[in-house]
């Protein structure tokens, strides 16, 4: 079965891209513009990682990797942005974050990330 | 920076009563003189008579007139006594004024020093006898001239404060010709010239003067300019030392140009995180997509469809990049602000105030070469901006020089418009680094960021004007801003 990944982004053009970019390493991909949207739906979807940027209109890339703590604390997070401040990367890798990207990331990157974040040995590694 | 509220204060308590030195009215006075002679006339007289009339042969009248005779003798002997008692008391008066006077001038808290000027109020008398006018522009025109003339200036005198502030043990030490006791004392020399030569008989200068011990201060300088050729002789002049109000002021300045360098860096900081946001954003789309598109590609068989709608959505990301960045400049255009017609002149007088303190503090000499109005229309921030930044960058690269580290701003009109040139004796630029200086964060300073040139050009250019630059390794550098005339 394809690994689900849920991609939540405010910028359409990076959603899309990165969409483009997991669809070519053959995983199947859900998009979302914002933390609620995802919220109402990602759980009961089952992904089996997710990446989201950090500074979105309402719930923050933070606040949601917050939530899924307690509603899904198995799921992998995987953060990108714009703003790559030591404060935010610290406290999203205190809480189990896979990893920290600065937007333009390696695409090469994501996609190892990806990989070690939904294989099975990488499952639970908060 | 120099010290207007000083000045100001002293010039308003010294100018509220313009002092009026012009030469005593000529009264008539019964002086001790006028009783002498008239006591002396009367007893000669009386002594005359009485010898006279006692050796004459007319014996009738003898003893009336030996009598009239000794009359005049006691009348001529009272006045004689009360001449002398008027003399007597004048003398008091004298000494205890000469005392008063010694009092003032000795131990007065402000240093005076007087000195004899004759000798220039008489080369003065002479060329206006001639018919030269312009006194101060005869003498700049022949230097050799004014220094032989300053040379013959005289210190007479100096009281107890002027060899304290001198460092001098006693007055004979700083008695003499004053270019000798006071070497830098040529330079303010022109301003004495005006003084002689103007309305308000005052003069109203700052020094910077060296004591004896080698030390130099800064003082404030006043004198009173007397109105008659003779005055001259003793012209008291009035020193007041403001060294420690000067280096406060300095350090104020330095606090608040430390100050407002150290926001010009928040603001840049925060503009320039906002911008890395904006650009990074799309070139994370453009990055992804491309990598998404060569994996199409790479696919067995390629799949042209996914690749072709990713190497798109690479190329909507680029022009999203490049809209970004347009607008940011659009937006820096746009902010020029309120235009107005200004007077170039006083804005380079205004604009000097704002670097002059980092000029003293690199032993840079500013001079202002701007000898008449020059109107533009502009933004008198924004090209006040340009020129700070123009000028503190020429400062700064004087810092290290070895040889007299001169400033010099030009402005006046050409061709093309309103010109304003800045010249620095500094190390020059070598040519290879000439076409980057104006380039963001361009910067030979460990500390620079290299932006001080680049906002002084976008500066300009706002104005549909700009900058050139002409340097010479070992010479100096030259920038010269051009305003075309009527710009918006």
């Amino acid at each position: 079965m394809r690994k689900i990944i849920a991609v939540i982004d405010d910028d359409r053009a990076i959603r899309n891209g990165v969409s483009s970019l997991l669809r070519s390493a053959g995983l199947d991909v859900r998009l979302y513009e914002n933390a609620e949207s995802f919220l109402n739906e990602g759980v009961a979807r089952k992904a089996d990682a997710a990446i989201t940027d950090i500074q979105m209109p309402g719930m923050s890339g933070l606040d949601l990797q917050e939530t899924l703590k307690d509603r899904q604390p198995d799921l992998p997070v995987l953060f990108m942005t714009a703003f790559p401040e030591d404060a935010l990367r610290q406290r999203a890798m205190a809480r189990g974050a896979v990893c920290f990207l600065s937007k333009p990331f390696n695409a090469a990157d994501l996609l190892f990330w990806i990989e070690k974040a939904t294989a099975p040995a990488g499952r639970g590694q908060e | 920076m120099s010290n207007p509220p000083l000045a100001k204060a002293i010039r308003s308590d010294s100018l509220a009563q313009p002092p009026q030195l012009g030469p005593m009215p000529k009264r008539m006075v019964w002086g001790p003189e006028h009783v002498w002679l008239v006591g002396c006339t009367l007893l000669l007289l009386a002594t005359l008579g009485a010898s006279t009339t006692w050796f004459a042969e007319h014996d009738g009248f003898r003893s009336e007139i030996t009598l009239l005779s000794l009359i005049a003798f006691v009348i001529a002997t009272a006045f004689v006594i009360k001449g002398w008692r008027i003399d007597a008391q004048m003398r008091r008066d004298m000494v205890e004024m000469q005392r008063r006077y010694q009092d003032m001038f000795g131990r007065a808290g402000v240093s005076i020093w007087q000195e004899d000027w004759s000798a220039v109020a008489e080369a003065i008398q002479a060329l206006r006898k001639n018919g030269v006018e312009d006194i101060v522009g005869w003498y700049r025109d022949r230097p050799d001239e004014a220094r032989a003339l300053h040379a013959q200036v005289l210190i007479t005198d100096v009281n107890l404060h002027g060899c304290y502030l001198m460092r001098a043990d006693n007055p004979s030490r700083l008695i003499g010709k004053l270019h000798e006791v006071v070497p830098g004392s040529f330079a303010s020399f022109p301003r004495w010239l005006a003084a002689f030569c103007s309305e308000d008989r005052v003069y109203v200068g700052e020094n910077r003067v060296r004591r004896l011990d080698g030390e130099a201060f800064d003082c404030y300088v006043t004198a009173a300019i007397p109105s008659d050729q003779e005055g001259y002789r003793q012209i008291m002049v009035s020193m007041l030392e403001i060294t420690e109000y000067k280096r406060d002021a300095q350090k104020l300045a330095k606090a608040q140009e430390d100050l407002s360098r150290a926001q010009r860096i928040v603001t840049a900081g925060t503009l320039a995180a906002t911008l890395a946001h904006e650009i990074n954003s799309p070139l994370a789309a453009v990055a992804a997509n491309s990598a998404a598109c060569l994996r199409w590609l790479d696919r067995d068989p390629p799949d042209l469809r996914e690749a072709r709608d990713a190497a798109q959505a690479a190329v909507n990301a680029i022009e999203r990049t490049q809209t970004v960045v347009a607008h940011t400049k659009s937006y820096f255009t746009r902010a020029k602000g309120v235009s107005s017609e200004i007077d170039l002149r006083s804005l380079i007088n205004d604009t000097a105030v704002l670097f002059e303190n980092e000029a003293i503090r690199h032993g840079v000499a500013v001079t202002l070469l701007v000898d008449h109005e020059i109107r533009a229309r502009c933004n008198p921030i924004q090209i006040q901006q340009a020129l700070v930044n123009l000028c503190i960058n020429s400062i700064q690269a004087m810092s290290e020089s070895g040889h007299p580290r001169l400033l010099t701003i030009h402005a006046g009109r050409d061709r093309k418009g309103a010109a304003v040139t800045v010249t620095d004796t500094g190390p020059g630029i070598p040519p290879a680094v000439l076409e980057e200086i104006f380039d963001p964060f361009f910067s030979t300073k460990g500390d620079g960021m290299g932006l001080g040139l680049a906002i002084a050009r976008s500066c300009i250019e706002a104005h549909g004007g700009w900058v050139e630059v002409r340097s010479e390794v070992g010479v100096g550098t030259e920038f010269k801003i051009t305003l075309p005339v009527g710009t918006p």
